[in-house]
């Protein structure tokens, strides 16, 4: 189940700390749950409504404490530190309940749902029966989720496991022949599998079991108490049963509850009967100040991760603007083209490539193109996706470049017996360089930074790395301030480049401008 | 006759710029082409090399007519200079020279070197080779610029008023690399303004008026004695009598 991944919205929404006790609750009239709604059965959107197990449960648990419930979707790591902020009362997201959570300021609920790690591999595919199966294959899993942890443990190599951001796009891997096999938890796999993967089984039960609870800030100690009591409820009254049968599929059994019932110890320890009584001192004062100290003693491990990290966003932005440069050329020129077959084909590439997002070229190209027989590594898929959109770009400041060179220029290579293409070699395109340098300096920065997209086709570039090592590391800050500075390091020396490059050109392109004047934006 | 053109016009949209030119140009001749500002001189000598495409009749070159598909070709034969000189501001003065001979006919780097600095030794300019185009005075620049047309050692040279956009104390330097051209034998025809010059070199001067030729013959009669009062009337204008 997904663990704790501190994200950038943990750090902005860690500012301003709000109320969320009991009785704030009740004067609210309302209880806001946090969640990511793109977890089924547990939560995901149907026709625009949020629907699942969670929600049920959740909005019986309202009921019992006599509130309203308003649910808010975030990105998964964005979840939890919604409720140190204030922002949520509680967090229903599938959450496992772990001790090194708890340490972080987390309370959790007793248990209330199982769940556990499943391997799920291509229908028929034998080599696959149990966990001992995978240390040799290669693994696609959700990234930072104990699924991850648990191919951790069984010792699959980590240039073996494929991180994705979603449980979704490491099964569409698993079925395109690019993983061997996907571990997850198994009503997540189960219910996705349901909704029409055919060509993909489960190997086997569980095999890590987890507990799932429910979430709170770690002043709220009488919310949980109550949420204790309200859970006690409903799963003797046939609410939880009820939802149990709809969500899962499968009517719950008393060994089910016997399990639950048995399990209630793994949540915090909170007090079992409170109503409207004051905290515990020792818990409730210790309202973390967000006092931020800059942790020196992450550098050491973080950096050499880091920098590896750093490396492939490197070679991804540097193999891409390589790629990209002529082929951007090129597409300009198709565009300028007076043939139209050639415009019409520039044209509509460069339209529909700067009309689509990044992240959707990048999924078309790695999980679609499988579909028509092009099969391609993370990494070719990654290079040819940035490079693919940087063409596009990069065509358009060639196009501008070129037309805003005279056109006496190019009458004046024809008149000198120059053909098309002479003229474009010799006297057009070495004038243009001069004058994209600037943007395309842009276009490359640009690029480094979006290469961070790749990422979710399980490419751990620099972002990807920082988020894992923040997760871990109790200074999520500490470790994004850190990955803000390498990611400086890459493109300031870029900049600079450009910029002497530029000045020494400057007597060339501008020759009266050395004698003193500025020079003048073109 | 190296050059004849039939029953050429041309015109941008609905504006006709050219309306039936004829003209036969003889080997060595230096023709003035004179005439105010939209009669359609410019057009005619873009139209005689190609950078525009005459909307109808025929330019020949040494008895070859000049289409879409051969102009790349003839053009190395017929050198011209713009107004505003488009001189190739990333390359040297020399290296604007050596292009053409270098990248078009293959010359060797060499020898296209040596010949350039001939050329612009010829045009005065010998110690500028280095330099580049920004670095050098209006009238050094058209001056480069006629030797990278010469360059490809046309046998005709196209002027486009080499000199309109010049400061007026470097015209002359221009005109005199201009008149050293034509004592060379060079066929030349030259839009211009500077009627002093048309009397004195050119062999014929044409009158272009609203896209006709309106009166032609030697510079005496027609800067002298002009048989028509629309070239009396713009003689007056550009000589202020």
């Amino acid at each position: 189940m997904r663990i704790f991944a501190a994200g950038l919205l943990l750090l902005l929404s860690g500012l301003g700390f709000g109320q969320s006790s009991l009785e704030a609750i009740r004067r609210r009239g309302e209880l806001i749950i946090c969640t990511d709604a793109t977890y089924p059965p547990f939560e995901y959107m149907d026709a625009q409504k949020m629907v699942g197990f969670d929600v049920d449960i959740g909005n019986a648990i309202g009921a019992e404490l006599g509130v309203k419930t308003r649910w808010i979707s975030l990105e998964w790591a964005g979840v939890l530190g919604s409720l140190e902020s204030g922002k949520a009362d509680i967090a229903m997201a599938g959450v496992t309940i772990t001790e090194e959570r708890k340490t972080k300021g987390y309370l959790f609920s007793r248990p209330y749902c199982l769940s556990g790690q499943v391997i799920a591999r291509r229908a028929g595919d034998l080599r696959i029966q149990k966990p001992q199966d995978l240390k040799d294959k290669r693994v696609s899993v959700q990234a930072e989720t104990t699924g991850q942890f648990a191919v951790d443990r069984i010792g699959v190599p980590k240039d073996h496991q494929l991180r994705f951001d979603q449980i979704q796009d490491g099964l569409m891997d698993l079925r395109n022949k690019k993983s061997d096999a996907t571990v997850g938890d198994l009503p997540v796999i189960k219910a996705i599998l349901n909704k029409g993967y055919p060509e993909i089984e489960l190997a086997g039960p569980v095999f890590v079991e987890e507990n799932l609870g429910i979430v709170a800030w770690k002043t709220n100690v009488n919310l949980v108490s109550q949420i204790n009591m309200a859970l006690a409820t409903i799963m003797v009254d046939g609410r939880y049963a009820a939802a149990y049968k709809k969500w899962f599929g499968e009517p719950l059994t008393p060994g089910i509850i016997g399990k639950l019932e048995a399990a209630k110890g793994a949540g915090s320890k909170v007090p079992e009967f409170v109503d409207n009584a004051p905290a515990p001192t020792d818990l409730g004062k210790r309202v973390s100040g967000s006092a931020f100290t800059f942790r020196w003693d992450l550098i050491g491990t973080a950096a050499p991760l880091l920098l590896l990290g750093a490396r492939l966003t490197l070679a991804l932005t540097a193999l891409s603007i390589l790629i990209g440069i002529p082929s951007g050329l090129m597409f300009a020129l198709m565009r300028m083209s007076s043939i139209p077959p050639l415009k019409w084909i520039g044209t509509v590439y460069i339209e529909v490539v700067r009309g689509t997002p990044l992240l959707m070229q990048i999924y078309v190209i790695y999980f679609v193109l499988p579909a028509i027989g092009i099969e391609l590594p993370s990494f070719a898929a990654g290079v040819l996706a940035l490079s693919l959109n940087a063409a596009a770009y990069i065509a358009e400041i060639f196009r501008a470049g070129i037309e805003s060179i005279d056109s006496g220029q190019m009458e004046a290579a024809k008149s000198l017996g120059m053909d098309y293409r002479a003229a474009m070699s010799y006297v057009i395109l070495p004038q243009t360089v001069r004058r994209v340098l600037p943007p395309l300096t842009n276009e490359a920065v640009a690029l480094l930074k979006d290469s961070s997209l790749v990422s979710v086709v399980a490419l751990s570039e620099l972002m990807r790395v920082g988020k894992e090592i923040a997760t871990n590391s109790g200074s999520p800050t500490t470790v994004y301030l850190t990955v803000a500075v390498f990611y400086l390091a890459m493109t300031l020396p870029l900049t600079w480049l450009v910029r002497r490059l530029e000045n020494r050109w400057q007597p060339i392109s501008r020759p009266r401008d050395r004698k003193g004047r500025k020079a003048v934006a073109a | 006759m190296i050059l004849q053109i039939k029953d050429l016009t041309k015109s941008f949209g609905r504006v006709e710029v050219l309306r039936g030119i004829s003209l036969d140009v003889d080997e060595g001749e230096v023709v003035a082409l004179i005439g105010a500002s939209g009669s359609g001189k410019s057009t005619l000598l873009r139209c005689v090399n190609r950078l525009e495409t005459p909307t109808s009749g025929q330019v020949f070159f040494s008895g070859q007519e000049i289409t879409s598909s051969n102009c790349t070709e003839v053009r190395k034969d017929i050198g011209m200079v713009f107004q505003r000189c488009n001189l190739f501001p990333h390359l040297s003065a020399l290296a604007n020279v050596t292009l053409a001979p270098r990248k078009v006919l293959h010359v060797p780097d060499d020898q296209a070197e040596r010949e350039g600095r001939e050329l612009l030794d010829q045009v005065k300019l010998g110690l500028k080779a280095d330099s580049f185009p920004g670095e050098l005075s209006g009238g050094q620049q058209q001056r480069v610029a006629i030797a990278r047309a010469m360059a490809l050692k046309p046998k005709v040279m196209l002027f486009d008023e080499p000199t309109s956009a010049l400061d007026p104390e470097l015209v002359g330097e221009v005109l005199e690399v201009m008149r050293d051209l034509a004592k060379t034998g060079m066929t030349m025809i030259v839009a211009t303004h500077e009627m002093g010059f048309a009397r004195e070199v050119a062999h014929r001067v044409l009158f272009l008026d609203q896209g006709k030729i309106l009166e032609q013959g030697p510079p005496d009669q027609v800067l002298a004695n002009p048989k028509e009062e629309r070239t009396r009337e713009f003689l007056a204008r550009v000589l202020g009598r």
